[in-house]
């Protein structure tokens, strides 16, 4: 049996522990807001965090993007820088060429007309790169064959001419080729494969000019602007184009009358009629 | 108070208290954990401020470093071709990556469509604005071209801008994807070049629409591959008179300059809502001057302020503005850009349009859209005298030198009839959809053009086989061999299934054959040929093939099985028509030479889905080096036609004919033939050598030898295959004396089928067809063996006469019904396995309709050409015969050159002659 005092006392420290609990909950209510608001700073944070990420990858991507840019930057200026211009080669072998072709004898290339009958068929192929010079020889000897009085350049020659056989000659020096070619009334076929040796042509007037392509361009101009620009010059001022291999062709588009000339396939006509005068060029 | 209802239990209270200080407890910790997280990430977030900070500066010292670079490269005009390399070596390793999944996906799109053909426009300018080159393109995808507009803004890889008109955000799947497609490339920057090279099939249309020194990364070299462009192009356009100083070398160059769509701009049916950002602008009491497109330093800033001088007066610019430095008076307007579709909306609310560019040799070469769409939109125009907008010259268009001009006259608001007459007949006259005319006009005068129409349809059917050679490298001479023979009979079996078999082959240029009902394709192109036998060069066909195959092929069947190495396309089937790699040069001095050697052989088949081999030679070998990979090795033997090979009573002669019936060379044994023939033919009187087959002509140097010793007992033929069966039918022995690489040779069914005595050697399948003094003679691969056993069989008849009745029996089993039986089970178990389906095609439905059209030396091509170009539009395969001798890459699938006197396999169905 409960008293009334023991049902007050009861009732209030009910009373007591229920506000102590309201006030304890109240507490934890703003507990769970704070840490709500938190997690949601957090994950904001986060949010951005990861966005950062995204940007950094981002950063790093065009960094190493600029990087490489910059590395084949660097290969190419060192390679240009580490090479000859194509417009100073062709001064510097040009003023060469001029300043020594009148003191050079020029004997040695006499013979070639008189000890051949078709002295007024002559073709004659330039110094260049070994692929070059490999490729003209090859032409030459199968020329020299069919009556033309053909002349190779040969770097290790022990003599200034040399006879192989009827109508094939090698010759080792080209400023006596120039100086020669300047002393006589000859208007020879000149096969040309590469633009350095403009240098050269361009100080021989009386020619007729035969452009060869035996490689790729990387090969015959690389990346020189001046280089190629030779190249197309050439395409423009010669009277015959070939090339040797199908995959070259591409480079002669500009002259429709281009075509592939392989070692010991003749397209004989061609040279008989620019030998005649009657090939003209207005096929481009 | 609290009622007694509401009360909580006493007991419970205290109970709960201690719950929630426990949890305000673990709270308070969570708390500081979170805190302390937020902390960290704080610190975090600070960190990678700073980092990104050192990036950025990083970036901006890199930037600058490029620039002082590229000003160094430009001294030695390097800036063109150094960015064109790095671009080049890009795209060169995309195409000589494994095909990616989105480029098989726009391979599967492109296949959704039917197409007159393909045009793409690589990377160079942003869809918006709307310009020319965008303007030809929507124009081409309505006349059937499909279409494909690079535009690396794009955030989605490809978007459907209209229909046939997609725009593609990278183009290097699309690069890889149309590998096998003859495309329209049109190239308006020379940087394009660096993606539009590494595409086999092109035809180039090169349109010039700027001086070359206008573009960015000029230089000399930039200037020299604009040459190159020039010469090489199929098609050469420019858009203003002035450009003649780039084209001139190019006499075929066709001038083509802007134009506009006029429903674009017509305005008379729609109901307008003005822009947000002109409302405050539009007032009322001002006229508008309106200019849309870009603001650079040829912007002529001059006149417009003297145009905005006047009373009442506003002048609304649209267009991105690249200028640092732009001062305008006030009421001048800068709108940023907008749009292609929402200009009108912009241009309806203006009074009078203008075109500012300062007269330069830059804008007189320059053809302004602008001032055509100006046209259609019907209202006053002023511009500065640029060369391309001076022709024009008339009621409604205002010329002004800048220099000169102080005010408008009063009368220029007001556009007369004649002005309005003579804007619209400008527009009128350049449309885009004309200059679509008259540049396809153009095109189909050029037989450069007629790739661009020849892509083939591929059938949902295809069964494409990859095999190293069928017909020769330039797509004559059909080789005839066993492994050919093969492919002819299983493209019977898939005509059966209502399938469609191909033939995909090394080649040296891109051709088409047809061989019988067969379609037979070149995998070559103009820079990928059989002239060198390399590694490089095979891994290339190998990747043609697979980029073919993905996205379009239902089955594909390897033949020989290795082809497969090292990329492959599923479903997928190989065929091993025996040991191939059992040469002399089987010889390995330690495990990794075997390997090396072997290599392509094992992964081959273990990638392989299903391996079909002629012989149980194959599975056993395979079964000493992977068990695993031997038991997917179904073994289906050769076959042999017993309607066509049976046994028939010899004349009576007295001769007895040894027949040597393969191809002569040293592998099928030859060599040891020959040293045997002297002592046999010694012996034996009665005794004739037939070497029937091809060979190279040192091989059959070596039997014209023999028989000039031998002259009337040796003899040396060729027979087709069809006729093969006369010759066994006509022999006594046949010889099967092969040194290496042997499967089930159809020469030793055939034999057998026939009755004759058949000696082969113990190498490749051989052993699963004869039985050794059963059917015929078993023996080791060296010339005496060879020479015993002939003589066992010329000193015993009765020997010989049980060997051919018993090898008549074996053939039995190998009948070809049972081979086809088979092989359609394989094909139907492979594709089921592979979920895929078809509707069966009927015989006719599986052919591809050819006609063969002679074109004599005189003919003029505007005779010829829009035959041809029908044809191919009305979807057939073409084959020209021509005196002519045309570029390599002027064929592709449809469309091929072939000489007057060129042999073919089949009968075309139909022939024109222009003659």
């Amino acid at each position: 049996m409960y008293t009334i005092d023991t049902i007050k006392d009861q009732y209030f420290n009910q009373e007591h522990l229920e506000i102590q609990l309201d006030k304890l909950k109240t507490v934890y209510l703003k507990k769970t807001i704070e840490i709500m608001e938190l997690e949601k700073k957090a994950e904001i944070l986060q949010n951005k965090l990861t966005y950062s990420d995204q940007q950094m990858n981002g950063y790093m991507e065009e960094l190493q993007v600029l990087q490489i840019q910059i590395d084949g930057m660097e290969v190419a200026l060192n390679n240009a820088r580490n090479r000859v211009q194509f417009e100073l080669d062709y001064a510097n072998r040009r003023r060469y060429y001029e300043s020594t072709y009148d003191s050079v004898d020029t004997e040695c290339f006499n013979k070639v007309l008189t000890d051949e009958k078709n002295a007024s068929r002559v073709i004659i192929s330039l110094d260049g790169m070994e692929f070059n010079i490999e490729r003209a020889s090859g032409l030459m000897e199968d020329l020299s064959e069919k009556d033309y009085v053909c002349l190779h350049f040969e770097r290790d020659l022990d003599t200034d001419v040399r006879r192989i056989r009827k109508n094939n000659y090698a010759y080792k020096s080209e400023v006596q080729l120039l100086g020669w070619l300047k002393s006589i009334d000859l208007k020879p076929v000149l096969l040309v494969n590469s633009v350095q040796q403009t240098a050269l042509l361009d100080l021989i007037d009386a020619k007729y000019i035969w452009y060869d392509i035996c490689n790729h361009g990387e090969a015959l101009w690389g990346e020189q602007a001046d280089a190629k620009m030779q190249h197309f010059n050439l395409l423009d001022i010669a009277d015959m184009v070939t090339f040797s291999d199908r995959k070259f062709k591409r480079y002669t588009l500009y002259r429709k009358d281009s075509m592939m000339w392989k070692p010991y396939k003749g397209f004989y006509e061609i040279l008989n009629k620019i030998f005649l005068g009657e090939f003209c060029t207005d096929d481009k | 108070m609290i009622s007694k209802k509401d009360a909580k239990s006493y007991s419970i209270i205290p109970q709960e208290i201690n719950s929630v200080k426990v949890a305000l407890q673990q709270m308070e910790l969570i708390k500081e954990n979170q805190e302390m997280k937020l902390e960290t990430l704080h610190t975090d977030f600070l960190n990678r401020e700073l980092v990104a900070i050192e990036k950025k500066e990083a970036i901006k010292h890199l930037k600058e470093k490029v620039e002082s670079q590229n000003y160094e490269l430009a001294k030695y005009d390097l800036l063109y071709i150094t960015e064109y390399s790095a671009q080049y070596k890009y795209y060169k390793a995309v195409v000589e990556s494994p095909i990616s999944q989105e480029a098989i996906n726009l391979v599967k799109l492109i296949q959704e469509h039917q197409y007159t053909g393909i045009v793409v426009y690589p990377n160079a300018v942003h869809w918006n604005p709307v310009q020319r080159p965008q303007q030809i393109m929507m124009d081409l995808a309505k006349r059937g071209f499909l279409c494909f507009f690079c535009d690396s803004s794009q955030s989605v890889d490809i978007h459907k801008e209209h229909e046939k008109l997609y725009i593609v955000s990278n183009q290097s799947h699309l690069l890889q994807a149309l590998q096998n497609f003859h495309v329209l490339v049109m190239n308006t920057w020379l940087m394009q070049n660096a993606w539009t090279e590494h595409l086999p099939h092109k035809t180039i249309w090169y349109d010039v629409l700027d001086r070359v020194d206008f573009f960015s990364f000029y230089d000399k070299g930039m200037l020299a591959a604009h040459y190159q462009n020039l010469y090489e192009a199929d098609i050469v356009t420019y858009s203003a008179q002035a450009l003649s100083e780039y084209i001139y070398k190019r006499e075929d160059a066709l001038y083509l300059p802007n134009a506009v769509k006029i429903e674009d701009f017509d305005m008379t049916n729609h109901e307008l809502v003005m822009p947000e950002d002109l409302l405050t602008i539009i007032d009322g009491n001002s006229k508008i001057i309106g200019y849309y497109g870009a603001i650079e330093e040829w912007f002529d800033t001059e006149l417009v302020s003297k145009l905005a001088n006047h009373k009442n007066v506003k002048i609304v610019l649209i267009g991105h503005c690249g200028l640092s430095e732009l001062e305008l008076p006030e009421n001048v307007y800068l709108l940023g850009s907008k749009p292609y579709s929402e200009l009108s909306r912009y241009t309806s609310y203006f009074d009078a349009m203008i075109i500012p560019f300062l007269v330069n040799d830059l804008t007189n070469a320059v053809s302004p859209v602008k001032f055509f769409e100006y046209c259609a939109i019907g209202k006053p125009i002023i511009s500065t005298p640029i060369a391309e907008v001076l022709q024009y010259e008339g009621p409604g268009i205002t010329l002004v030198n800048t220099s000169e001009f102080s005010s408008l006259d009063p009368t220029f608001w007001n556009l007369n009839s004649k002005g309005i007459r003579h804007l619209q007949n400008i527009a009128n006259e350049n449309q885009w959809k004309n200059r679509t005319s008259t540049i396809l006009d153009f095109m189909e005068k050029s037989p450069s053009f007629l790739p661009v129409l020849a892509n083939k349809k591929d059938e949902k059917n295809e069964v494409n086989v990859f095999a190293a050679t069928f017909l020769d490298y330039e797509g004559g001479n059909y080789y005839s061999g066993g492994a050919e023979r093969y492919l002819v009979d299983l493209h019977e079996v898939c005509v059966e299934l209502g399938l469609k078999l191909n033939i995909y082959q090394y080649g040296d240029f891109s051709w088409y054959r047809k061989y019988k009902d067969i379609d037979v394709y070149s995998l070559g192109h103009e820079s990928l040929c059989m002239d060198e036998f390399t590694m490089d060069n095979l891994l290339s066909f190998s990747r043609r093939f697979d980029y073919m195959a993905k996205g379009r092929s239902m089955l594909n069947i390897y033949s020989a099985f290795f082809q497969s190495y090292p990329n492959i396309a599923h479903p997928s089937i190989g065929i091993s028509h025996g040991v191939a790699w059992d040469s002399p040069h089987s010889q390995f001095e330690d495990g990794f030479q075997f390997w090396n050697l072997n290599e392509k052989y094992i992964q081959s088949a273990d990638q392989l889905q299903k391996l079909v081999s002629v012989d149980t030679n194959t599975a056993n070998w395979f079964q000493t080096v992977s068990y695993e990979t031997s038991l997917k090795i179904e073994t289906i033997p050769n076959y042999v036609d017993q309607n066509e090979f049976f046994p028939v009573q010899r004349e009576g002669d007295d001769k007895i004919r040894i027949v040597y019936p393969r191809r002569l060379y040293r592998p099928r044994g030859l060599y040891i033939t020959l040293d045997i023939v002297d002592r046999i033919l010694n012996d034996y009187p009665n005794v004739e050598f037939h070497f029937v087959g091809k060979g190279f002509p040192e091989d059959l140097q070596a039997i014209y030898d023999k028989m000039e010793q031998w002259a009337g007992r040796i003899y040396c033929y060729h027979s087709e295959p069809e006729d093969m069966h006369l010759v066994y039918k006509n022999s006594d022995i046949v010889l099967i004396p092969t040194l290496y690489s042997e499967g089930t040779s159809l020469s030793c069914l055939e034999a057998c089928a026939t009755g004759n005595t058949v000696i082969a050697t113990r190498v490749g399948g051989l052993t699963d067809i004869i039985i050794d003094h059963y059917n015929g003679l078993l023996i080791h691969p060296d010339k005496e063996s060879l020479e015993e056993a002939v003589r066992i069989c010329l000193d015993n008849p009765e020997k010989m006469k049980k060997f051919g009745e018993n090898a008549i029996e074996v053939s039995k089993a190998f009948n070809k019904d049972i081979w086809k039986k088979r092989w359609k089970t394989v094909v139907k178990d492979v594709l089921q396995n592979h979920g895929v389906e078809w509707v069966p095609k009927s015989e006719n439905d599986l052919k591809t309709q050819t006609i063969e059209i002679t074109i004599g030396s005189e003919i003029e091509k505007s005779e010829w050409l829009p035959y041809v170009t029908d044809c191919l539009k009305q979807g057939m395969t073409v084959f020209i015969r021509s005196t002519l001798k045309p570029e390599m890459n002027l064929s592709f699938e449809r469309i091929q050159w072939l000489p007057l006197e060129a042999e073919v396999y089949f009968v075309p169905d139909k022939v024109k002659k222009f003659v």
